[in-house]
């Protein structure tokens, strides 16, 4: 009487599905969802002492089949009946006795790393141990001392509509890395002109960290991936600019749709008209404003030491240890990697060679960071001034915790990470 | 009235004006009529694939249910069921973008309370075989699980949320020609809808999202069986089939499975 058969195979299936579940997965937690595996396969390893035979009828009871073994573990490719799922059939593994674990034939992919050739040598965004520098017997930092970029990445890579202004020296807008992700030419505050063109270096420099053209097979990768760059020009070929110029670069890029703005400069002191401007762009126009703390083991320079307005970036180095010429203060937010960090350069300053350069300091700590503000502000357009910058705080590594557990006036709340910044926290009990 | 209470009430309706329909053509049949009370227990799981988030997302949601259930049998092939109980709803899988910090739940079952209720009409027989009609709703009502981020150098709290509700309509057929075992078949609407909430709070950081979620799947078959071991005593179990096309492409197949116990016939 088929409809018997039946009536106990559901009965069966159903108790072992109603009793309490119990995990198959030795780490405690047995999730499928979210995370793709092959359809119709499960791994088992058996408990060591099960004979062969033992193991055959487990997996026939279940009519499962093995489709291989990987001999060194004693771990089974097991085929599953295409009418149960593999959820099913791993707790129904896990159920019997002579089965160590049971989990599913999860699939991997590569992280999303970019092609840009000389990406090997951004530690700050990816640090395997590489050497850092080009010449041969250079440091190396500890892998994972980095902002987990590729990681980030998976999430996203950021979107064109959303512009990060580079109010610095200007951008080399000829430049092999930049010249397709500059908005426009810009505006020149000190030479009173439509073309910021950079005649110091400091903004190209900042600019290939914030927004390199990434993914097109040559040269570095910039956080800010497919964000924009519009290019401000405010400080002069000495890199010293004054505080008129520097407000009415600030106004002029919102105007032109900038959404987080670099301010790598600093003065010991700052003026009313400066933070004004700042009040207004960050609490009327909703910008996300970085600067970073100065780099001369100091107290932080403004506008970095203007609380509530300006978020404040400190420099760490290839170890994830604070870099020795970051300055220093209650007002530190953040910190990224500021040492011999890789660049663009200006192609006119490189004397034919690639227009690219180690370079240590604190701006280039916080173009790291403008990066990573764009692609929030991509992912999560909706977002006030004060929430990305909380995001940026809340998701730092507090890599000097055996020191300063906690906020410290040193990195802040730490080293930031792109991965708990964008890539979706996984909550379990 | 909600847009999403209509699919519900208007399916117990029309199966109600179906079975009140037959009801006279049954009765013509049976020499007397008997109304009876009926206790019950009855335990159900499930996973179903659901699309959130436009339907450009999918997941599974299972539920493992637990039910007293009270059934008044008013005539011979006709009854309605009420039932209560507890049910733990897994909607592992289930990601918030909307929140400042973007969560991914994976923290297993979410306890609530359960209400339902069932009908189950026969119309008339063709030889060993019964034909009918029967309806279930049943809804898990809204319960909040509170859990904790601690993976920020901020330590947060989340409060997930969840609620569905689920209609079965449809025909089926039984075979009456055991003596102890009354198999039947049946093709059933299926449809399951829901809505989870998360709420966020990390220090000054707080958001809140509220995702509505669907079964992919609409229609399925139902296998199942009546067991009479000693009179007065019902067992009856049931498989339940849904297919539904995945987001990648392709047909794949959703299952539950119920069992129930009645007592005094």
């Amino acid at each position: 009487m088929i409809p018997l058969r039946r009536f106990f195979l559901f009965a069966a299936l159903a108790a072992a599905l109603i009793l309490p579940s119990q995990t198959t997965d030795p780490g405690g937690g047995a999730t499928l969802a979210g995370a793709p595996f092959a359809p119709g396969q499960v791994l088992v390893r058996f408990k060591p002492s099960v004979p062969i035979w033992t193991k055959a009828a487990s997996m026939s009871m279940l009519r499962t089949r093995p489709l291989s073994r990987i001999a060194a573990l004693d771990i089974y490719v097991v085929a599953i009946d295409p009418a149960s799922s593999v959820e099913e059939m791993i707790d129904l593994f896990g159920r019997n006795p002579n089965v160590a674990y049971a989990q599913p034939n999860y699939v991997y992919k590569a992280q999303v790393t970019p092609n840009d050739s000389l990406f090997g040598y951004q530690y700050a965004l990816f640090n395997k141990g590489q050497q850092i520098g080009w010449v041969p017997g250079s440091p190396v930092g500890n892998p994972n001392a980095d902002i987990k970029a590729p990681q980030g990445w998976e999430e996203t890579t950021g979107s064109a509509s959303v512009i990060i202004g580079i109010v610095d020296t200007g951008i080399d807008l000829g430049h092999p890395d930049l010249k397709n992700k500059v908005v426009g030419p810009g505006r020149d505050f000190v030479n009173g002109d439509s073309v910021a063109a950079d005649d110091h270096g400091h903004g190209t420099m900042v600019a290939g960290v914030a927004g390199a053209e990434t993914d097109n097979g040559e040269g570095i990768a910039g956080v800010g991936w497919n964000c924009r760059l519009l290019p401000v020009k405010v400080l002069d070929a000495l890199g010293l600019g004054t505080e008129d110029k520097i407000v009415q670069g600030l106004l002029w890029a919102v105007e032109n749709g900038a959404k987080v703005i670099s301010l790598s400069f600093g003065a010991p002191t700052t003026g009313p008209a400066l933070k004004d401007a700042l009040k207004r762009i960050v609490e009327t126009d909703g910008v996300v404003v970085i600067a970073p703390t100065g780099n001369d083991n100091t107290a932080v320079y403004s506008p970095a030491s203007l609380d509530g307005y300006v978020l404040a970036v400190a420099a760490t180095d290839h170890n994830d240890t604070r870099w020795v010429f970051s300055n220093y203060g209650l007002e530190v937010d953040v910190a990224a990697p500021g040492y011999q960090i890789f660049t663009t350069y200006p192609v006119a300053f490189s004397a034919g060679s690639l227009p690219y350069r180690f370079q240590d300091g604190t701006s280039l700590a916080a173009a790291h960071v403008a990066g990573l503000a764009g692609l929030v502000r991509s992912l999560k357009p909706g977002l006030t001034p004060a929430q990305v910058m909380s995001i940026l705080r809340f998701s730092a590594d507090d890599v000097n915790a055996a020191l300063y557990r906690g906020k410290d006036e040193y990195i802040g709340w730490g080293r930031i990470n792109m991965e708990k910044a964008l890539v979706p926290l996984v909550i379990s009990k | 009235m909600p847009r999403t209470r209509r699919p519900a009430v208007a399916g117990l309706i029309l199966l109600a004006l179906a079975c009140g329909l037959g009801a006279p053509r049954l009765r013509a049949q049976e020499t007397e009529a008997r109304l009876r009370i009926l206790p019950g227990l009855g335990a159900e799981y499930f996973a179903r694939t659901i699309s959130w988030d436009e339907a450009t997302r999918e997941s599974k949601l299972k539920a493992v249910l637990a039910v007293a259930r009270g059934e008044l049998r008013i005539d011979e092939g006709f009854s309605i069921g009420l039932f209560a109980g507890y049910g733990l709803t897994n909607p592992n899988g289930l990601v918030f973008r909307g929140l400042p910090f973007s969560l991914d739940y994976e923290a297993g079952g979410i306890g609530a309370l359960l209400i339902g209720a069932d009908i189950r009409k026969a119309f008339f027989q063709a030889g060993d075989f019964e034909f009918g009609a029967a309806a279930r709703y049943e809804r898990s009502l809204a319960s909040t699980s509170e859990l904790a981020i601690r993976s920020l150098n901020q330590d947060g709290t989340a409060e997930a949320t969840s609620s569905w509700q689920r209609l079965q309509v449809g025909p089926f057929v039984r075979y009456l020609g055991y003596e102890k075992f009354s198999p039947f078949l049946a093709v059933a609407y299926d449809k399951l809808w829901g809505e989870f909430t998360m709420a966020e709070t990390i220090a000054e950081l707080s958001g809140s999202e509220a995702k509505t979620v669907a079964a992919k799947g609409l229609f399925g078959i139902v296998l199942g069986t009546d067991y009479e071991p000693i009179p007065g005593f019902r067992l009856s179990g049931e498989l339940s089939a849904i297919p539904y096309k995945k987001l990648t492409g392709g047909l794949d197949m959703d299952y539950g499975i119920a069992l129930r116990a009645i007592f005094g016939l």
